[in-house]
């Protein structure tokens, strides 16, 4: 690995195996003979994949959700990551937010990072919006402290009011998103993770969120952006990964590799 | 040209890549992460209580109704004795013990099925789900102790029987007691975690696991019920010397050796080591199996 301070993200060959199988029910003897046969196969299995098999994997029934993927991110930048569904965009991302484990390959990440995933989660519908504020931050790795800092410029941005110590189960789906991306934009990661999040709300909020991920960028933040949303990739970001089958196709600037993905779209 | 701004460029770095093997948690990161902990408690307890009209009042009916049951089913009418104390005391102070562990243990074992939503989209170290399920009972353990002691000075002020029920030394000892309940229940909780993440079946067998490890545990009886030759049986589970350790320390009656406060220390940590590196092993990739 490098040692390039430049880099926020270093990913190197990064590959993970989906075992499609291990879904539903296993006996508890079949489990036992595949931890064997795993044993056994350590080598095969933590061997990065060939870049011949396509998406199949070294087991029956195994895919290479995501296959030896490397690419690196600067500071302050804004990466757009485009692709059809299933091509390993959302792989990809739990992998560098750390909710699983890759099967091969190492992503390097320098700062504190955090993922907006999806909207609303780790909300609880019992409690109220402030209490909501400090539990979401706190599952996003924010300190108390630095939520007690940030509450009045949530609560602004979120334009939740006066419904601020209401219960969010009897919010709108508006005002749920509404709160949940203030909390996050007004994170201190150095690195956040955006997967589709922008795909709810109203126009006026969502374009109000576009601008806040570009202040966010401006101030030296890293934003890994995934999206279906061409126009707003094309607006916001500064580089572009597009991906195909778990593979990286191209990256590059979003107006070269935007069209790419478009015609690809088209001859599907 | 982009602009960056020094300050954002931190040492910290995270390396991200497969880990085979075992590992332990990592106490520097979970103590980054104490706000989360305490807000999980949070949760859970407004949450539990918020639209019911008599809120942590169950806390004090659960126990009372279940000491009153006992004592008619096992006290008068199967007439297991109680080593000479007031049944409804004798039930009360088993129960609020082994309510805290059966509690914490269950907490702990459905912590990551419970949570899995919240894991597949963001990290925190996940011990902290299992560690906030334990946290949380802490209230319900106080309150129902609270409830053994107004009735241990009722019985004893205003009863006959009240001139036998005393503190014994036993009473430094209850803290570390307790500590083996925590590290037993944690221990046994993560190994249940790691499992059912595995195999969903084992969610249905905790709440039975719970009440045949209840039986097992001397609630009902005293220890001293069985024959010497085979009272060993009974203390290979921890919970057992808990019990009635604090049953001697609070009402003075009790069976306590410094062999079985051992055998419970050794199993309890045994435990906890086993269910912590189980978890581990599990945490790292169980969001792709659920």
């Amino acid at each position: 690995m490098s040692n390039n301070k430049k880099y926020v993200i270093e990913v190197n060959h990064l590959s993970k195996l989906y075992d499609l199988g291990i879904i539903g029910s296993h006996t508890l003897r079949e489990s036992i003979d595949r931890s064997w046969q795993r044993y056994r196969n350590r080598a095969v299995q933590l061997a990065p994949p060939s870049p011949f098999t396509g998406r199949q994997g070294p087991f029956p029934n195994s895919m290479w959700a995501l296959k030896d993927v490397s690419f690196n991110v600067e500071y302050g930048e804004i990466i757009g990551v485009i692709g059809r569904n299933g091509c390993g965009k959302s792989t990809l991302l739990k992998i560098l937010s750390r909710i699983t484990e890759p099967t091969s390959g190492t992503a390097l990440i320098r700062g504190r990072i955090s993922s907006l995933l999806e909207v609303g989660t780790g909300f609880h519908g019992e409690l109220s919006g402030r209490e909501n504020i400090y539990l979401n931050g706190a599952i996003l790795g924010m300190r108390r402290k630095e939520i007690d800092k940030h509450l009045e410029q949530i609560v602004e941005f979120s334009e939740i009011g006066k419904y601020i110590d209401t219960p969010v189960k009897r919010y709108s789906s508006g005002m749920y998103v509404r709160l949940a991306f203030a909390v996050a934009a007004h994170l201190n990661q150095q690195v956040l993770m955006i997967d589709e999040v922008l795909a709810v709300g109203d126009h006026a909020f969502q374009q109000k969120c576009l601008e806040k991920t570009r202040r966010m960028a401006g101030t030296g933040r890293t934003i890994l952006f995934v999206s279906h949303d061409i126009d707003a990739v094309a607006s916001l970001c500064h580089k572009c990964i597009y991906m195909e089958d778990g593979e990286i196709v191209e990256i590059g600037k979003p107006s070269e590799v935007i069209p790419l993905y478009t015609q690809a779209k088209k001859a599907a | 040209m982009l602009r960056r701004n020094k300050k954002h460029i931190s040492e910290y770095e995270i390396l991200i890549s497969a880990k085979p093997g075992f590992s332990l948690p990592n106490v520097r990161e979970l103590w980054e992460y104490r706000d989360l902990l305490f807000l999980f408690v949070q949760r859970e307890f407004i949450s539990k209580y918020r639209q019911t009209v008599l809120g942590p009042l169950w806390y004090i009916i659960q126990p009372l109704l279940l000491s009153g049951i006992f004592t008619v089913v096992f006290g008068n009418i199967a007439q297991l004795p109680t080593d000479g104390v007031p049944p409804i005391l004798f039930y009360l102070c088993g129960l609020a013990t082994w309510g805290y562990f059966g509690q914490s243990f269950e907490g702990a074992a459905n912590s990551l099925v419970l949570n899995a939503h919240l894991m597949s989209k963001v990290y925190f170290p996940r011990v902290i789900a299992p560690l906030s399920a334990i946290a949380s009972k802490f209230m319900m353990f106080f309150i129902q102790f609270s409830l053994f002691m107004v009735c241990y000075f009722y019985f004893k002020f205003f009863t006959q029987v009240g001139a036998h029920l005393h503190f014994t030394n036993t009473i430094f000892m209850v803290p570390y007691l307790f500590l083996i309940a925590i590290c037993l229940s944690l221990g046994a909780g993560l190994l249940m975690a790691a499992a059912t993440a595995k195999y969903r079946d084992l969610i249905h067998m905790i709440g039975f696991m719970i009440q045949l490890w209840m039986y097992a545990t001397p609630i009902i009886f005293p220890a001293t019920e069985f024959p010497p030759r085979w009272r060993f049986l009974i203390f290979i589970n921890p919970m057992a010397t808990v019990v009635e350790g604090v049953r001697l320390a609070f009402l003075g009656q009790g069976y306590w050796t410094n062999k079985c406060l051992f055998a419970a220390s050794a199993i309890s940590f045994v435990v906890l080591i086993l269910g912590l590196l189980a978890f581990a092993k599990t945490e790292k990739n169980f969001i792709d199996t659920v």
